[in-house]
């Protein structure tokens, strides 16, 4: 396969599922701040924090304060959906997507082309005011669906191949990343609050701190399953060893890792347990350190800290894929 | 005469260069006026060379795609020259533009009739051609003569005055200019008189005092010879009896035994020396080295 | 009422209809089934193939359009329809034309006998913008210059064919052909019935077929066949993803590419794959920097020298341009008479030529009733239409063609002949031009059955150019009804690839 094309999947697949990740996480963020607002106010008036992690975890509010005066939900709102200088926005990844599909059209199926096609228009008929009037859940879950649509056909209509390898390289790359990011930023959020250092994390009982921690797990589309995995409640601990190391939850680091691994695997044609390669290696690394790592290590050496790792174990990743395979 | 020509180009660039390409224009010609009977090329770092020929020559090219800091380019040359005599074939007196004028010449060389980019047909040569024409006698040799000296009396040879791309017209507005500036304006003049003419890329050996050469055109003060130490430029304009005779107008001379011809285009572009694309920082170092020397 | 209702021909060579009002013969069935739908019907039918175009991404880009970079493909659902003996004319001599013109270009860049007898004036050829000096006497395999081609001809007040322009760089359009017959076969199956419409699939396969033929010696049992594309900005970028998927072969930009040691790789995620055919859209200027346009970034350094040692092909070849310079063009008519012995088939358009100076006056005293163009431009660009133009526009490409005379022609103002399109509720008059695509290969010259038709949508516009406001029309062959089965039999015994198609 071409390096150039592979790129252009492998980029397609990263920047379809952020786009759905940033839908997701406004999404829920927003409508779980309309419940807690009442509580927040009474500890927070004026309730500057509201947005300020999730500005955090996309890596842009300094990006936002430089353009932006207030964090009003309109204009929040604005730059995660359709400001195009935020490269970050679902306009501008869903953009980016389309356009590296465009670029490579003859690799993918027609119905794939058509499908991100479609929404690009899709969105483009959305606008601030109307995700404000309407609901800002209608828009997001159109995204979702979209992404959705797009990995369904992908599923159904591409053939199993390198082209599928690189697409879901891309995705899952960027759904480990995002996962850890999301974590790293609520702890921060939530945390400081707690003794981290202890081995036993306290149990919550400030309602706020659970509406938080419920809102991560439902951004990331984990909530249902997290309940039917413990039974005993929103633990910090639990939430963090079910979104990190969890082998089953799509969303999980460590799932996606895995789900990484293996296409690069396939990719290389690599069937022995060596690593064949610079990215085979630094995967094999991160897959160990998440299936053999407990919840209770992570908790003492500091979850910041270990999160923080995983991201940039993550971004090393994606640079030795690019060198490896991609740059042409 | 038998010369042998050493001709070293080198690249030096600031950071590694990569994915470098170059074909290269370097060996002498083998015609009526010389045979060149020996001819290597080497490049460092080492690189596979291939070759091809034109109607013009013979081209020679490379490629070395992993980083490099420099390219170095080494052509050595054994060159037998025979026109010792540059005057023996040329008519000096009678009156023959209408040779020029026959469609079936005009159609024969057209190309060396026609502008290009660096040799736009401004009208301003016409002036230059006037005054070569108010000294000359009747035939178009004599013109031609009289030309060559009127360009070396108009622009001063300064080198460094122009780079690769100065236009015609800064050459006639500053006067100053090196051999492709002169080069290139004498194929302006006599294309807009009607003379086919071509650009001439290659050697000159100075080696020896030019008084005692015969082709030098006038009895002024003796200046020593240019060739740049670089690669020589000049000019053959085609005479009526169909023959390409080469004019050297930084020089004041008739190209004659001292002369090596390379390859011969319709401006610089078709003859450059070397022409190459890399990957890498835009800027770089180039040192050319040549030095031409008589064997017996 | 019918979608026909008032159609006036307005003294206008219509393609569809007599003089009298009448359909022509061929047109009958179409006419008869068309006439059964109202326009509202028709225009859901036009709705739903602009839909099927629009989330297709059927698009073209429009070079100065800073905003949408694609526009969708407009396209006029009456299809066009060319009975079967005016077919056989046009493949006789478009065959006859490419050949000679093939034969002319491997002349000019070896022996120039046809210059050297003086048939066409040296000058006009060497000095020609896209004459290339640099590949003078290089062997294209198989000596053909020209493997596509696609060529403008236009029908005049009385109906004859006249080949307006020959395409011998990289024609496009030939994916719209194709895919205007598979939206038509989608919109309005029910036109289809029991007409004898020849299929255009198989262009695929013969093009494929013949790209593989000129794989290098040693390398022919399984070649590596490219498109080369400029990218995703050039205004046919469209076509280049409908080929190379149609084709099966990888679409490269030249940042994919690289030679190394005259052999032309691709770089690929398991390393470099040696590349053997190169079906190139990007035009020799800017294929390789390092021969020709030293600043272009969209070619591949040492490509030239590779095809130039035989290591590579290059479809179509390098310097065809000079074949399909406007003054040139007049000269194709002496040029089949040189090769080849015989009369041409098809005419030209009357040319005057700038460049002599005869014709110059010619020019100039009649620039009012003369269709001006620039010898090296296409598009529809650098042209003035002398009748509509106003007297400074004249006045100022007076003043070009003075300053520049080998780079002007003339023609008279050839009134287009006219088809019916449809335009809101009805059908009007619009002019339109004709463009089949040729393959040239070592089997000689073959045709599909099917063609471009261009179709001007603004009214009493003479320019067909997709850039300016063109349109196209799915194009109908005919077989002979008599002995359609038959033919079909040949056609594909010939081609060995026809593929099963409808009607």
């Amino acid at each position: 396969m071409l390096c150039r094309d592979a790129d252009a999947c492998y980029w397609i697949g990263r920047y379809v599922e952020r786009a759905e990740a940033t839908a997701r996480m406004v999404d829920v963020h927003f409508h779980a701040g309309l419940e807690t607002v009442s509580m927040q106010q009474e500890s927070n008036p004026g309730r500057p924090l509201r947005w300020q992690s999730i500005l955090t975890i996309s890596g842009s509010l300094d990006d936002f304060r430089q353009r932006y005066r207030e964090e009003t939900d309109r204009n929040v709102l604005y730059f995660f959906a359709f400001d195009t200088e935020n490269p970050n926005s679902i306009l501008s990844t869903w953009t980016k997507a389309r356009e590296n599909a465009r670029a490579i059209r003859e690799q993918i199926s027609s119905e794939m082309w058509e499908s991100l096609n479609t929404s690009y228009h899709a969105f483009q008929r959305w606008d601030v005011d109307r995700i404000l009037a309407d609901s800002p859940h209608a828009f997001f879950q159109e995204v979702k669906n979209a992404s959705h649509l797009f990995q369904g056909i992908l599923n159904r209509t591409m053939m199993m191949g390198e082209t599928r390898e690189w697409l879901d390289t891309g995705r899952f790359l960027e759904r480990g990343g995002q996962t850890a990011r999301l974590l790293d930023v609520k702890c921060q959020d939530m945390l400081p609050a707690l003794s981290l250092t202890s081995a036993t994390m306290p149990a919550l009982s400030d309602l706020v701190q659970v509406y938080s921690w419920m809102a991560a797990l439902r951004s990331v589309s984990a909530l249902e399953m997290y309940r039917k995995t413990y039974r005993d409640g929103i633990q910090p601990a639990h939430v963090v060893e079910f979104l990190v190391l969890n082998a089953q939850l799509p969303a999980s680091v460590r799932h996606c890792i895995e789900r990484v691994e293996t296409c690069l695997r396939r990719i290389s044609g690599n069937q022995s347990g060596e690593p064949m390669t610079w990215p085979e290696r630094l995967l094999g690394r991160l897959r160990a350190d998440l299936t053999y790592t407990r919840p209770e290590e992570i908790m003492q050496g500091g979850l910041h800290a270990f999160l923080q790792d995983v991201q940039n174990r993550c971004a090393e990743i994606g640079n030795a894929i690019t060198h490896t395979y991609l740059s042409y | 005469m038998r010369l042998r020509v050493y001709h070293t180009t080198r690249y030096l660039y600031p950071q590694p260069a990569r994915e470098s390409h170059n074909e290269l224009r370097l060996m002498p010609r083998s015609d009526d006026d010389q045979t060149c009977l020996d001819f290597r090329l080497s490049i460092t770092p080492q690189a596979r060379i291939f070759a091809y020929d034109l109607p013009s020559g013979r081209v020679h090219h490379f490629n070395y795609r992993p980083p490099h800091n420099t390219l170095t380019i080494q052509a050595e040359a054994l060159v037998v020259t025979h026109r010792s005599d540059p005057f023996y074939f040329l008519q000096l007196t009678t009156e023959d533009r209408a040779f020029y004028q026959l469609e079936g010449v005009r159609q024969r060389y057209a190309e060396f009739l026609a502008p290009t980019p660096r040799v736009p047909l401004v009208e301003d040569a016409d002036r230059i051609a006037a005054i070569a024409r108010r000294q000359a006698g009747a035939s178009t040799a004599s013109f031609l003569i009289s030309l060559t000296r009127a360009l070396y009396r108009v622009i001063t040879y300064t080198p460094g005055a122009t780079h690769v791309n100065t236009s015609l017209q800064q050459v006639l507005e500053k006067r100053q200019g090196v051999c492709q500036d002169f080069a290139h304006l004498m194929l302006a003049v006599c294309r807009r008189q009607g003379i086919p003419a071509r650009y001439i890329s290659g050697y000159l050996y100075t080696g020896q005092r030019h008084e005692e050469t015969e082709a030098h055109l006038t009895a002024e003060l003796p200046a020593p010879l240019v060739s740049g130490d670089a690669m020589h430029a000049w000019v053959e304009c085609l005479m009526p009896d169909e023959r390409w005779c080469g004019f050297d107008p930084t020089n004041n001379l008739l190209a004659n035994d001292h002369y090596i011809k390379v390859h011969y285009g319709r401006d610089y572009n078709d003859v450059a020396p070397v022409r190459g694309v890399y990957h890498g920082p835009a800027e770089h170092t180039l040192e050319v080295s040549v030095r031409v020397v008589r064997e017996a | 009422m019918s979608i026909f209702a008032g159609y006036q021909t307005d003294g206008f060579f219509d393609e569809m209809f007599q003089a009298d009002g009448q359909p022509r013969p061929h047109y009958r069935k179409l006419y008869q089934r068309l006439c059964a739908m109202s326009p509202e019907e028709f225009r859901q039918r036009v709705r739903l193939a602009e839909l099927t175009l629009f989330n297709q991404g059927v698009t073209f880009a429009v070079y100065g359009d800073k905003h949408g970079v694609e526009k969708p493909w407009p396209f006029d659902l009456i299809p066009r329809i060319i009975p079967a003996e005016e077919w056989d004319l046009l493949e006789r001599g478009l065959t006859q034309r490419l050949t000679a013109l093939n034969l002319f270009l491997y002349d000019i860049y070896h022996e120039q006998k046809i210059l050297r007898d003086r048939v066409v004036p040296r000058e006009l050829v060497v000095n020609a913008a896209h004459y290339r000096p640099e590949f003078h006497g290089a062997d294209p395999p198989g000596k053909i210059y020209v493997h596509i081609c696609g060529t403008d001809l236009i029908r005049d007040a009385d109906g004859t064919y006249r080949v307006l322009e020959d395409n011998l760089r990289t024609p496009s359009g030939v994916s719209y052909v194709l895919e205007n017959r598979s939206i038509l076969t989608r919109v309005l199956p029910h036109v289809f019935r029991d007409l004898p419409v020849r299929p255009v699939d198989h262009y695929i396969s013969h093009l494929l077929a013949n790209l593989r033929e000129l794989a290098p010696r040693g390398r022919e049992a399984d070649p590596t066949i490219v498109l080369l594309t400029p990218g995703v900005y050039n205004s046919a970028y469209f076509e280049h993803t409908f080929l190379a998927q149609q084709l099966g072969i990888e679409l490269v930009e030249g940042r994919d590419l690289f030679v190394d040691d005259n052999i032309v790789y691709m770089k690929t995620t398991r390393g470099p794959q040696r590349v053997d055919v190169i079906y190139r859209r990007i035009d020799d200027d800017f294929l390789d920097p390092l021969v020709f346009r030293p600043d272009s970034l969209l070619g591949v350094p040492g490509l030239v020298n590779a095809y130039r040692a035989g290591n590579v092909a290059l479809a179509n070849s390098i310097g065809t341009g000079v074949a399909d310079d406007k003054v040139v063009y007049a000269y194709v008519p002496r040029i089949i008479e040189y090769y080849l012995g015989e009369k041409p088939i098809l005419p030209n358009v009357d040319t005057y030529l700038a460049w002599n100076p005869e014709h110059l006056k010619y020019i100039l005293e009649h620039l009012d009733t003369l269709v001006v163009k620039a010898a090296n431009e296409s598009g529809g660009y650098g042209m003035l239409i002398g009748p509509q133009a106003t007297r400074e526009e004249r006045e100022e490409f007076a003043r070009k063609i003075h300053a520049q005379p080998r780079n002007y022609i003339a023609q008279p103002l050839v009134p287009l002949s006219r088809a019916p399109a449809f335009v809101g509720d009805h059908c009007e008059g619009r002019h339109v031009d004709l463009r089949p695509y040729l393959l040239a290969g070592k089997n000689g010259v073959t045709l599909v059955p099917g063609a471009l038709t261009r179709v001007a949508l603004r009214k009493g516009s003479y320019v067909v150019n997709s850039s300016q406001g063109g349109g196209s029309k799915d194009t109908w062959v005919l077989a002979r009804e008599t002995c359609m089965a038959q033919q079909m039999q040949e056609s594909s015994t010939v081609t060995g690839y026809q593929t099963e198609k409808g009607e």
